[in-house]
């Protein structure tokens, strides 16, 4: 993978996603921003991001993942507005920003299922190019 | 033997089930032709009794609810409990196309509906849904369930097999998925939150026809937390394939 895929990969993303970290390497985790300015230097780090996302992975573990997933969605919550966002068939239970990282934190069920689906959204992002 | 074209549109509206309700109605408006019948009970008269005679009296070939529900039971207007597994009201659902836009009704209600029906579209856990704008007031608010409810358009346009129905399904949500990432939705401050909703209930998505249901491991409650991204895994398409066509 070229400098130029990335760069195109990185301009397919929505603005809003190129600050929220997309990539876990040595612990640090990674946002498109950075990953781009670590290409262009063409670093060890930057050569070593450019792997994971032309093997479509977003760290080296399932953990790794999801600590990602878990801060992604808390940075991405906490933009909004504290009022109902999002609510469910089940029960008429709806939720605000807050309500959803207090369920993300606990482990909840819905914040199971929050979680779960981000690895898969991240790694649909991953594919952009 | 059911009839042909015959549709019951099941539309609540308390409890935020207008978000939903509002889109049924427009798709049906939409999407209806002539010679075919389509009944839709809203607000008041999505209720049991008025449910049951309709069914008899309409005998429909297709029959398709919004309403909460969970794991044995979905329910109608003002939560009153219409489906719960094992119950007489199931075996009423036999040869028809059934779909319940709820939460968890896959896991062992529509499992039993399977049982009896010609096929049964829902989800495997909770469906998510928009709600930062009033129903039907904007893309947004109709996003989840525009994509949900490609099977009620199918139907409607006369597709009868339940794999190419559930095919629809899953490009449709892919479509919106699409629309608010790369697509002309993508700078619009609910976009974010919207294809994540979107991700989550195409993970959850199930279809069973008798066949199907038969040859798919049940998937117990205390589990399910773990079990869905595997059972989607094991029964539908992978979300992460799907994604990948769009993706390039």
């Amino acid at each position: 993978m070229t400098l130029h895929v990335v760069r195109a990969w990185y301009n397919r993303l929505p603005p809003v996603e190129r600050d929220l970290p997309i990539l876990i390497l040595d612990g640090l985790a990674y946002t498109p921003n950075m990953v781009l300015a670590e290409v262009t230097r063409g670093s060890i780090v930057g050569e070593r991001l450019q792997r994971l996302i032309e093997e479509g992975r977003l760290g080296n573990s399932r953990l790794e993942e999801e600590q990602l997933a878990k801060i992604r969605l808390k940075e991405l919550l906490r933009r909004y507005p504290e009022m109902p966002l999002v609510a469910v068939l089940r029960e008429g239970r709806i939720f605000t920003p807050s309500q959803l990282i207090e369920e993300i934190e606990r482990g909840t069920p819905v914040g199971r299922m929050l979680v779960i689906s981000e690895i898969e959204y991240m790694k649909f992002l991953l594919r952009l190019r | 033997m059911v009839r042909p074209n015959t549709f019951l549109i099941i539309e609540p509206l308390s409890h935020m089930l207008e978000y939903g309700s509002c889109v049924l109605a427009e798709i049906v408006r939409e999407g209806r032709r002539p010679g075919q019948t389509v009944v839709e009970l809203r607000g008041n008269d999505a209720n049991p009794s008025v449910i049951d005679a309709s069914i008899l009296q309409l005998d429909p070939e297709v029959v398709v609810g919004i309403g909460h529900g969970d794991y044995n039971a979905y329910t109608v207007e003002c939560k009153q409990r219409y489906l719960v597994t094992g119950s007489f009201r199931v075996k009423m659902l036999k040869d028809r196309i059934v779909h319940l836009n709820s939460c968890r009704t896959a896991v062992s209600l529509g499992r039993d509906i399977a049982t009896v029906a010609k096929a049964y579209f829902g989800s495997l856990d909770d469906f998510f849904f928009y709600i930062g704008s009033p129903p039907c007031s904007d893309r947004a608010s109709r996003a989840t369930f525009l994509a949900e409810h490609e099977v009620l358009r199918a139907l409607l346009e006369g597709e009868r097999d339940p794999v190419a129905i559930q095919g629809r399904r899953v490009e449709a949500h892919r479509r919106e998925i699409e629309y608010w990432t790369v697509g002309p939705g993508r700078d619009r401050p609910e976009a974010p939150i919207i294809a994540r909703l979107l991700t989550l209930n195409l993970t959850v998505s199930a279809m069973y026809t008798p066949e199907r249901v038969e040859a798919t491991p049940r998937i117990t409650t205390a589990v399910i937390p773990i079990a869905v991204a595997v059972a989607t895994a094991l029964l539908y398409p992978r979300i992460e394939t799907l994604l990948r066509e769009s993706g390039g």
